[in-house]
């Protein structure tokens, strides 16, 4: 049951289905408050098809882009295209995705809506970041920039503004992520609530670390609120690298009153996501025995 | 503006809005009776180029130039047959409401992963929800029918 997959573009005064990078960034280069659309899901729900219907702004779908829809597979990092469905990344497997990214793609949505979603649209929500983007935040992920005649390749945590906003200028668009293929062997994704749509109290903890037989070679853990606030005790983490395991108790102690001394700790969390932060770490940090 | 597809093997044109979704180019005999509108209840899944998608998050116009279906258009599909033979078997072919679903998502399990374990047919079903099946029996219809579609397969007998 195989599908011929847009043969002929479809082009109109609404909507244009691009078939290249090149006609795509034409199209921002001659309308910068294009919509973009790589999967099409988000823009569906129903608070953001008013919005849409309201902004009464052009949409240009990436999907067929041939450019955006490639995996390409280095000895160092994974380069994944803006338009590539989550489905396809989760295809991969572990020997090429760190496995805290494969459960982090199972978070995105249904398995349906996995086969439309994509990565690139899912680190693109105007307001909201989803747990991928948390995960690909503590494992050094890049996001390649791309407008008509300028490209750039930036961390994934400077997409964001303080609030969580997006930090896009105009005419731009998310072309390629590159996930580092390092190995953590040890890792925990826990996704409380539903951080997809926007509005539901939820939190996310991703914790990853790398040990070598007794020793903790390094520990990274983020928390994120709602989809907005973030904390990460990138100091404590530092403080941790080359310890003995298992963890004395003053090390587990330490880490964890970094993260609660984060006045957005108390600001952001409930007394709920409060416990479950703390609790999350301090049972990962016990499991690295 | 104008979108061609195939909907279960008839040709269909129809005028589309940017922001339509697909459910808005299916007849409604075809539609289901899905109305979450976020992909969550799986009771409007269609299958578009191969891949099973929610209508309600699809946008209207990623039908161009595709060949989809319906669940009422699969009665000849061999896997699809395996699935409801397996699901009369275990009995879940009492809910007429979450059928399209369960069968949908069945059908998506078996596409993707030959002989599903129950933790990986747990990773696909975590999200579905319905108040006639319980969990054990979708995982063992599933099994069944994967044992079934693919074991005959194996043995050169039948061909998806």
């Amino acid at each position: 049951m195989g599908g011929s997959a847009d043969s002929r573009p479809l082009h109109g005064d609404d909507l244009v289905v691009a078939a290249s990078l090149s006609d795509a960034l034409q199209v921002l280069r001659r309308e910068p408050d294009t919509e973009v659309h790589a999967g099409g899901t988000s823009f569906l729900d129903r608070e953001r098809l008013q919005t849409h219907v309201d902004r009464d702004v052009p949409i240009l779908a990436i999907h067929a882009v041939r450019e955006l829809r490639r995996i390409i597979k280095r000895e160092i990092d994974v380069e994944i295209g803006a338009a590539v469905p989550c489905s396809r990344l989760r295809e991969l497997g572990g020997r090429v995705l760190p496995e805290i990214v494969l459960s982090a793609l199972d978070d995105i949505g249904p398995p349906p809506v996995r086969n439309l979603a994509t990565i690139g649209g899912a680190l693109c929500l105007p307001t909201l970041q989803l747990p991928i983007g948390a995960v690909l935040e503590i494992i050094d992920a890049r996001v390649e920039i791309r407008r008509h005649g300028n490209s750039r390749t930036i961390p994934i945590t400077q997409m964001r503004d303080e609030s969580g906003s997006l930090r896009l200028g105009p005419g731009e668009i998310v072309t390629r992520i590159r996930i580092p293929r390092r190995r953590w062997n040890r890792y925990e994704l826990h996704v409380f609530g539903r951080p997809y749509p926007e509005g539901d109290p939820s939190l996310t903890v991703a914790l990853v670390a790398q040990t070598d037989k007794a020793v903790l070679n390094e520990l990274r853990c983020i928390f994120m609120s709602d989809g907005h606030t973030v904390i990460r005790p990138v100091e404590a983490e530092t403080d941790l690298m080359g310890r003995n395991l298992p963890l004395t108790e003053r090390d587990r102690r330490g880490i964890i009153a970094a993260v609660e001394r984060d006045p957005r700790f108390g600001e952001e969390l409930d007394d709920l996501g409060r416990w479950r932060a703390s609790n999350s770490l301090r049972l990962f940090l016990q499991s690295l025995a | 503006m104008t979108i061609e597809f195939t909907l279960n093997g008839e040709p269909q044109t129809i005028l589309i809005e940017a922001d339509d979704n697909a459910l808005t180019c299916l007849p409604a005999p075809f539609r289901g009776e899905g109305r979450c509108l976020d992909g969550g209840c799986g009771r409007c899944s269609i299958i578009v180029s191969g891949r099973v998608v929610p209508a309600c998050n699809t946008p209207a116009y990623r039908l161009h130039n595709s060949e989809v279906f319906t669940v009422d258009g699969l009665e000849t599909d061999r896997l699809y047959q395996s699935i409801r033979r397996a699901f009369e078997k275990v009995g879940l072919d009492r809910c007429r409401e979450a059928w399209s679903a369960m069968v949908m998502l069945a059908y998506q399990i078996l596409s993707e992963v030959e002989n599903p374990t129950e933790a990986e047919i747990q990773r696909y079903s975590r999200y579905f929800e319905s108040r006639c099946a319980a969990r054990e029996e979708f995982d063992r219809a599933v099994r069944l029918a994967g044992r079934v579609h693919f074991g005959r397969r194996r043995h050169g007998r039948e061909r998806r």
